[in-house]
Formats: C-alpha cells, structure tokens, sequence
C-alpha cells in the first residue's frame, strides 16, 4: 500500500486560526521540503518553496499537476555500458533527501494520485514511485467555488476530498478547520497543539460544502456512461473534433491521470555507456499506435481523440473500477481549442 | 541481478524498478531460416532459471542496452527445464542486433509476462494447430507441453504454412520429432514451392478450408501474421468452429510489458497482461480498433 | 538500417542558405573533439582548407534549392553520398527563402537585382523536391543535441530518434504560459515539429514554426482559433509563411476561408 492507510473518519480536527498556518507551515518545513501553488507570469504552478508568503492558496489549477513529483517526466531506468558479450546494468541511486510536503492540492489532484496509485503500485508496482508516495505529506485545500473549467463533482473528487490526504484545510472564514486523514497528520495537529475543532465547525464545513457543490455549472452524468460510450463508436461527434483537434498533445501534458509512457535507450557519445530511460508519452501522437513494419493501427487523428476520452471515460473504469478523469478541467483550459469532454459527453447524449 | 552503483549515495533504491532485466547468457543459436534464429537462453543466477515459472503462451521482454528490448513468445515448453528458448525473426533495429550474437553472449530478460493458453479449454479435446511463418513460435511452446502431457489431451493436428520451403520454422520438428509421433498429424503448405518441395502449396487460410476439419470436440489454436488470422477466423467461423473454442494471439508495440506505458492498451485491455492470448469470442469484445 | 561504420566519411555542402546550421555544427564545443574523433569530415569548406572528392558515407546538405543550377547540383551530391541528411528547415522545407513563393520570381528578382536579366531563379523548395533523403535536421538553426543523436545513430548503425510531437508539449512541461492565450500572440507551437525545448516560448517569445510542421498537424483549425481571438488574416498568414511556408500543412495555415 503506496499511500498510508487513512483514517475512516477524521482521527483529529482542529481549528487553526488564519495567522496560525504559519506554524503548520513551519512544522512540516522543519523536517521536509515544501512545495506548494505560487505564481509566475499569471499561471500558477506547484514548486519548491520556503516561502509561504509566496504560496497562493487562492490558485485555481497549475499548469502541470502534482503527479510530476512523483512519476516525473524523464528518467533514468538503468545505466548499461554496451560492449558485446557483457551486460552490466547498474542503478542510479537515489541521494537521500528530505521527504516532500505538499501544501494545497486541491480534491481533483488528490483523486489523481490515489488512482495514479492503482496503476503504480500493486502487481506491478514501481518501487520509486511507492517510496515517493509513502513518504510524501499531502495538505489538501478544499475549494469553495469552481474554476472555469472544473467538473470535479461529477466524479465526486472534489470539491472538498474525503480521502488521500494526510491533513486537509477547509477555510471557514474566521479560521481553517483542520482535519487528520492519516495518523501521521493527527500527529502533527497534537504536536502543533491546535484547539480541537467542535460541532459548530463541521456544520460549517458542511455548509460550506454545499454551497461549493451548488455553484458548479458543468457536469458529465456519469450513470451508464461506460455504456453510451461503447455504443457511441461510430458517433459523427468524433468526425467534427477530428476538424478541431490540433493533435498537439497538450491534453496530456497536464492530465493528472494521464500515465502513458515510452521506453528508449540512450547511447552516449563514447557508444560504450549510455542509460534507458522513460519519459512521459501521449496516445495523441501519430506515431503511437506505429507498430514494426510500418502499420499504425490509429492513424486517423478522430481514433486518437476517441482513445483518450474512452480512456478516462470507459476502459480506466473497465480495468480499475473508477473513472480516470477527476475533472480538474486542465484539458480545457490548455486547449488552445478548449476540447471538452463535458460538451463531448453531452453531445453523445443527444443534448 | 542487476548490481548497485558503487560508492556515493546512502539511501540506494531497496529493489529495482521492475523495467530492470535479468542477465542470461545465450547457450545455443539455431538458424532456422535466412531471417529467423533460436536463441536458447540460461540466467546468470542458475536459481532463476530453476525458479523461472511459466505456462505455454508468455512471453519475456528480451532486452540488449542501446539497441532496446521487444516482446518475445517463449518458444520453449516448461515441461523441458533448465533453459529458454526464443525464436526471434530480424525484423528491425533490435531483432538485428539479436541476430548478430553468438554463443556465449548475454542479453537482458525480464518475463514472464502475459496470460497462457486456457488449458482447460483443451483438454480431453482434440486440438487443431494452425500457423503460419514465426507465428509457429508460440505454438510449438504449446505443442511440446501437449505432447509431453499426452494423456491430458486429444490428438493432434497441424496445420502450418510459410512463404517458401525455407521459411518454415523448426524443421527438425516439423520433418523428425512431430512427423515421427503418431497421434499428431502434419499438413505443410508453402505459399511457393521451389525444386525440391514435393508438399502442398497455397495459402493457409485456403489449405484449412480444403482439409476442412470437423468441429465436433475440437479446440483451435492459431498464430500468423495478422492478415493470416484474419482469414483463418473466416474460414473457421464457415467451417462451424464456435469462438469461444478457437484462441489465438495478439500482436502489439510493446515497451514496458506491465500493462503501464499504453502502448498495447485497446479498450479496456492491455495486450501484454491480459493478452496476448485471446479467443476469438473475446477478441469480438474489443473495439472495432485493430 | 545499416551496418555501423567505422569512421563515416562526412560531406558539408551549401545550397542558399546563410551558413548558420554549418555553423552549428562547429559550436557543438565539448563535443566537437570527440564527434572529429569519430566522424572523418572529408568535405567541409567552412572549417577545413584541403577537401576531398567523393563518395562519402554521410552527406549534410544545408540550404534551399532555388535555381536550376542547384537542381543538378543536389542530383550529384545525392550520388556521391550513401546517406543524405537536410541539415536545417532550408534544406528540409525551403525555410527563409520560400518566403518568396508567394510572389512571381520576376517580380522578386526585380525587387532585389539591379539587373535581374543575369538570374534565373526557381521558386525555393527543400532537398526532398529533388533527391530522396535520408534524415531530417530541423530547425533553424539546428539543435545540436539532434545532429549529435543523428551522429551516434550512424555510428551505431540505427535510424535516430528524432520525434516530431509538437512544441506545444515541450512548452507545457516547462510550465511556461501559454503566449496565445494570454497574449494573444500568433503561436505556432501546436502544429510545430518539437526537439528545441520550446526555447522561444520559454524565452518570452511565441513559436515561429522553423522547425516546420509537426506529426499530424492541423494548421488550419490552429489558424480558426487565431483568426477568432481577433488576429488579422494577414498577421496568421505570415506567421505561417515564414519558415515552411512551402509545406501544406503550413499552407493550409495560411489560407483562411
């Protein structure tokens, strides 16, 4: 199990004056790196930083999610030196560092990674990434109203997140509820010393919630969707995105559940030593689907728009048990087409 | 297994990523044609390749640093211990650079990977082999196992094709060990015969129909190039062959082999875990991709 | 695929061009030792005094082809080398030069030559119009990481690995802002060939497009969008006009209904 086993309900809540978050702050900065939403240039994005004072908490979404930090976009496999007749794989190791906080993913982000975890760990699991995601704190931040591309209440992972995180703040206005999802989030309130919340708190919370909940415009039914998606594979709605699609492959670029990857060998320039490496890939790409001998079996660009919607939509669903897309809305917004698989879905309903 | 890097760092990875192969040495290379060859393979470490578990149908990631890794059928059966084999057609940078090794030398494996050929849908039956030019590999894994566990299974037919005489593979077993057993009977056919070729010719798909096996109580089992299935399928489904009694396999790009990088995904499968044995039946399920 | 060769035989030669991707090949510093070490630069005039005929094993031509002379001219390189790679977007898709196809060469030759009667010029095309090729190198100038992998491959005998996803990407896994969307600036970057990091973008300025166009690129629907957000025709139409004007991908950019 990659994340630690969260608490069904929360162990501890606390109520943290706005001043006070500060000490949270501190507190994880003592023994781990930080890194949290702050701004550069009008967007935002998740870096390290020992400045809260930097961090901007009333962010909307990052340009990349936070899965870079732990499946990052390049890497190093295993190092070889290639002269025939030997083969001598050795590993790189990892420097020992400070473990990594991070302050203020919202609920979409959070879904990601727990479900990012199901295809990580488990039968075939990658020992980096389960080691990543053991030792990474995660303070969540439920969001009260919606960005302009969010859906996230359709797949029930956000606004406010029920799991995956080992600290979760709700602003209630006066101050921040805070609540343990782990032990070790539990921990760090005792050790902060932090007024335990009350009743008062969580209805608020709830209230909170609710009016969160009803300002969301955008939503994709997701009852009987894996069925209208298996019988809408001939639907003239692929033909026309077909039209619009850039194939840039951005879409996947900033998809937090996207985990596609590709496998290549490195030589160096002594053509002795050299590394295998994998780094992010896209099913977008025409050369995707290519297999030996020339054949691509997604040529045609409406089949490679179909595969990533079916994906998120159907097939994740069909292999895993939840839907792949948690809709945070970075698809949208980085589309310089604004493909949206809201208007896709209720195209295919007929609406 | 792959050793650490020396010195430097404390805290090293604890287990390696399972994209990091096993050293094997090659011990033996079979030509069998002019661009196939039959690597037999032993690990490094002798417990791994006493430990090495596998069923007819898996296949291993065969891996040389700097000129990449591909998905290979294992074309041995387990019941024959103490090796691997694989036989591996030179189809591009990787296959080449395979083909360029010798006895002694020594490549990455990682595996098994993949599902195995549905036993249970095989035995007390009669089984129908039909195969066409490398496609023979995955078979004679499971041909091998039948034979070796006879009394599980019914007898045996085979019906093989390539492009000429010398694109057939394993001729040693094809015209010795398979022809001499007698509850295994052989139908070669070549798509073009040369001097010497005194068997059938014609295409597979065409040689099936022709002998026009009965259905009753069979299990088929096919491997071939794609436009080769394709038309076996036809030409079973014509001949009353149920799909759920036919099985054959899946070709795919593969690159990580553990159902991650996507590559191999078509609907909600990924070829090199939930493949790459299908029956017919099953492959229907799939979306219309491939 | 080829068998590695030991010491590839390698040929320079310029066509019109302004030399820059020659140019790069040198400025590839810390590596150039160890590249002349593997490589035997046979035919280079801009860096060696005494040059060799042909054949050669790998040819690098630079620069567009855009007279007749050129045209028989690439149709002899091409025979002398094994391997003929387009080093840079003049050579790969007629690059700066085939800003003038637009125009008669009449019209342009006047432009420019106080006595246009001694030129015969041929609109600007790059080496595939006439000779098959090998390898592309895009860009311009070049990335000298891509002519060091295309090096290596030869050395090792394999096809390089060279993708052509779009800047877009690159850009997006720098984090950077998108420079359309919240300058309005005319980017090329979605519909153009990666393998320069996006080093314009990330540097404040938006995709020119000089690597040309990317694998399955829809210029037209990137030029809708443009054309949408308020950019004039004229504006989109240059942009796309610049480097791989010639390609139709590019020049399906070009040509808003």
């Amino acid at each position: 199990m990659a994340f630690p086993m969260a608490a069904p309900a929360a162990l501890a809540a606390a109520r943290l004056a706005r001043a006070a978050l500060a000490d949270l702050w501190q507190a994880l900065a003592a023994s781990h790196r930080m890194a949290a939403p702050v701004a550069c240039d009008g967007v935002f994005r998740f870096q390290e930083t020992a400045d809260l004072a930097a961090v901007r908490l009333d962010y909307n979404t990052t340009i990349l999610p936070a899965k870079k930090f732990f499946y990052p976009p390049v890497e190093t496999i295993f190092r070889f030196h290639r002269h025939r007749g030997a083969l001598a794989p050795d590993e790189e190791a990892c420097e020992a560092r400070r473990p990594l906080a991070l302050f203020g993913l919202h609920g979409c982000d959070v879904r990601a990674l727990e479900l990012l975890d199901q295809v990580y760990t488990g039968e075939f699991s990658d020992p980096a990434y389960a080691r990543a995601r053991a030792e990474t704190f995660i303070v969540a931040l439920s969001c009260l109203e919606p960005g302009p591309s969010c859906f996230c209440t359709s797949f029930r992972s956000g606004p406010f997140p029920e799991s995956g995180f080992d600290l979760l703040l709700t602003d209630l206005g006066g101050h921040y509820l805070v609540e343990a999802g782990s032990a070790r989030g539990a921990g760090l309130l005792q050790q902060l010393g932090a007024e335990p919340a009350d009743s008062e708190d969580q209805l608020l919370k709830t209230h909170r919630l609710r009016e969160a909940v009803a300002r969301f415009r955008r939503h994709i039914p997701t009852e009987g969707l894996p069925r209208l998606l298996n019988q809408a594979f001939q639907h003239p709605v692929w033909q026309a995105l077909k039209d619009q699609c850039l194939s840039c492959g951005t879409c996947t670029v900033v998809c937090p559940t996207c985990y596609c990857f590709n496998v290549w060998d490195k030589v160096n320039l002594d053509l002795e030593t050299g590394e295998r490496k994998m780094a992010w890939d896209s099913c977008q790409l025409l050369d995707f689907g290519q297999v030996a001998l020339g054949q691509n079996f997604r040529r045609d660009r409406a089949a490679r728009i179909k595969q990533r919607i079916y994906h998120k939509l159907n097939y994740f669903r069909e292999q895993y048990g939840k839907f792949g897309c948690v809709g945070c809305g970075r698809c949208v917004e980085a589309c310089v087409k604004h493909i949206d698989p809201v208007t896709i879905v209720a195209a295919l309903k007929g609406v | 297994m792959s050793e650490m890097m020396a010195g430097g760092a404390s805290a090293a990875v604890a287990e390696p990523s399972v994209l990091v192969p096993q050293v094997a040495t090659i011990r033996r290379v079979t030509e069998e044609t002019p661009d196939v060859k039959t690597f037999q393979v032993v690990f490094e470490d002798p417990g791994v390749t006493e430990d090495f578990a596998y069923l007819p149908g898996q296949c291993c990631m065969l891996s040389l640093p700097g000129s990449g890794e591909a998905m290979i059928s294992i074309t041995s059966s387990p019941t024959r211990r103490g090796f691997l084999e694989f036989a591996v057609k030179k189809v591009g940078i990787f296959t080449s650079a395979l083909h360029e090794l010798e006895p002694g030398d020594q490549i990455g494996v990682r595996g098994p990977y993949g599902n195995h050929f549905p036993l249970p849908l095989m035995e007390g039956r009669k089984l129908l082999f039909v195969g066409g030019g490398i496609g023979l590999a995955p078979l004679r894994s499971l041909i091998n196992y039948v034979i070796d566990e006879k009394d599980r299974f019914g007898p045996v037919s085979i019906i093989y094709g390539a492009r000429s005489p010398e694109d057939l593979v394993f001729k040693e077993e094809l015209f010795h060990t398979w022809a001499a057993l007698p509850h295994v009977s052989l139908h070669l056919t070549v798509d073009k015969g040369d001097a010497s070729w005194e068997g059938h010719v014609g295409f597979v798909p065409a040689y099936l129909e022709e002998l026009a096996p009965a259905p009753e109580g069979t299990t088929v089992i096919t491997c071939g190039p794609p436009v080769m299935i394709k038309f076996v399928l036809q030409a079973l489904s014509k001949l009353g062959f149920p799909p759920e009694r036919v099985i054959t396999t899946l070709e795919m790009k593969m690159k990580c082999g553990v159902g991650k990088c996507g590559r191999c995904n078509i609907g909600g499968k990924y070829v090199c875990v939930d493949g790459p044995v299908f029956t017919a039946a099953e492959l229907a399920q799939l979306p219309a991709e491939y | 695929m080829s068998t590695p060769v030991a010491r590839p035989r390698v040929a320079v030669f310029k066509f019109s061009s302004c030399a820059g991707c020659q140019l790069q090949i040198l400025n590839i510093e810390d590596q150039l030792l160890a590249v002349v070490g593997a490589v035997d630069f046979a035919y280079f005039v801009m860096a060696k005094r005494e040059n060799v005929p042909g054949p050669y094993d790998l040819g690098f031509v630079e620069g567009a082809i855009t007279s007749t002379e050129e045209v028989k001219k690439i149709k002899q390189v091409r025979g002398q080398v094994r391997k003929l790679v387009a080093l840079g977007s003049c050579a790969c898709f007629g690059g700066l030069p085939s800003l003038k196809n637009s125009r008669t060469q009449r019209e342009v030759e006047a432009e420019v030559y106080e006595h246009p009667g001694a030129i015969c010029s041929i609109p600007a095309a790059g080496i595939d119009r006439y000779v098959p090729v090998d390898g592309l190198l895009r860009g311009c100038p070049i990335d000298t990481d891509e002519l060091l992998e295309l090096v290596k491959a030869e050395l090792l005998g394999i096809t390089p690995s060279l993708r052509t996803h779009s800047v877009c990407m690159e850009c997006k896994l720098q984090e950077n802002p998108c420079l359309f969307q919240t300058r309005g600036e005319v980017c090329l970057g979605p519909v153009t060939s990666a393998g320069c990091g996006a080093r314009c973008p990330s540097n404040g300025r938006a995709c020119h497009g000089c690597r040309g166009p990317s694998d399955d690129p829809n210029a037209r629907s990137l030029a809708q969008a443009m054309w949408e957000a308020g950019l004039t025709r004229e504006e989109i139409y240059r942009r796309f006009q610049l480097y791989a004007g010639d390609t139709q991908a590019f020049q399906e950019g070009g040509r808003l209904p």
